[in-house]
């Protein structure tokens, strides 16, 4: 039936939405001793929803996620928004790929790894590209690289757990 | 349930080590060599063992240096230096080209000249020239 969903997958979205958002904004209080080194505690959820529904649920998660937590911190719009925005997509995206077609070859804690790098490298990309038009930035890499890959396993053994919590039942992807 | 290292060591595959070393080498592969070029900011010029001139490499600019057989044009661009005309005979220093990192040198042994960028790497030279 197109165009339908299940309640159950209307329910589990808004849910994710709901944490997403909400880690995202906690997030935003910690403080950052540098300013483009964030524990990424969201993309837990966009993992999640990698495993328990699909890429476009995910996609949705996270539009939604970066457009209120954007809205509620006043950047609605902002640049900010579009790099918070490309990023979540793409590592949803990797992910999401990662997961269906390589899926007994990395554990949640490698798919978030790798999910970890794609926002970070995306988002370099989109700040060369429509920021600053420069190649400079590039030198940040190594500074961005190195706390992605230790972020990206933490948040990969947290949703592991999560995973191993959320009742069977709700796995169905209809 | 307690988690430990272990438990996520066991969970961890070998496509998720991978996914964590790969690019932590990779990134160090590609940038550490530039961190050491981070480090070669300043030339030293030297004529007979004295030192006659220190050069911040990062302003473009001519410097002449005076020796035994003449004066030699020292050229810096975009974070190199290198030898642009010497008296000397044989021209190898002017041909030793362009040099930008922490340990290398030019030397012109006629004209008594040592132009290096002193650094933590040391290196053999990379030319000494006549």
């Amino acid at each position: 039936m197109r165009g339908t969903i299940s309640t159950r997958k209307l329910t589990l979205i808004a849910i994710l939405t709901a944490t997403a958002s909400i880690l995202f904004l906690f997030e935003s209080f910690l403080p950052q001793p540098l300013p483009w080194v964030k524990p990424g505690l969201a993309n837990a959820v966009t993992l999640l929803a990698v495993y328990l529904l699909d890429l476009p649920a995910a996609l949705l998660i996270v539009l939604l996620r970066v457009a209120l937590g954007h809205l509620i911190l006043g950047t609605l719009f902002g640049p900010s928004m579009f790099l918070s925005l490309g990023g979540g997509m793409a590592a949803a995206i990797v992910m999401a790929g990662v997961h269906r077609f390589l899926p007994h070859l990395f554990s949640p804690v490698g798919v978030s790894v790798l999910g970890a790098l794609t926002h970070n490298l995306l988002q370099l990309a989109l700040v060369a590209l429509l920021v600053v038009h420069s190649n400079r930035v590039w030198t940040l890499l190594p500074w961005m690289v190195v706390p992605a890959v230790f972020a990206g396993i933490i948040i990969g053994v947290v949703a592991w757990l999560l995973l191993q919590r959320v009742p069977a039942h709700s796995l169905a992807k209809n | 349930m307690r988690l430990c290292v272990r438990q996520i060591a066991d969970l961890m595959t070998t496509a998720d080590w991978l996914a964590v070393i790969a690019p932590l080498l990779l990134t160090a592969v590609i940038f550490l060599p530039n961190k050491s070029a981070q480090d070669g900011r300043r030339a030293v010029v030297e004529v007979d063992g004295q030192v006659v001139l220190e050069i911040d490499l990062a302003v473009d600019s001519t410097y002449y240096a005076k020796g035994p057989e003449g004066t030699a044009h020292l050229r810096i661009a975009e974070d190199e230096i290198w030898i642009a005309a010497s008296p000397c005979r044989q021209q190898r220093c002017v041909a030793a080209g362009k040099i930008g990192r922490c340990g290398q040198a030019i030397v012109c042994v006629p004209n008594r000249l040592l132009v290096s960028i002193p650094g933590n790497a040391v290196r053999p030279y990379d030319a000494i020239t006549e």
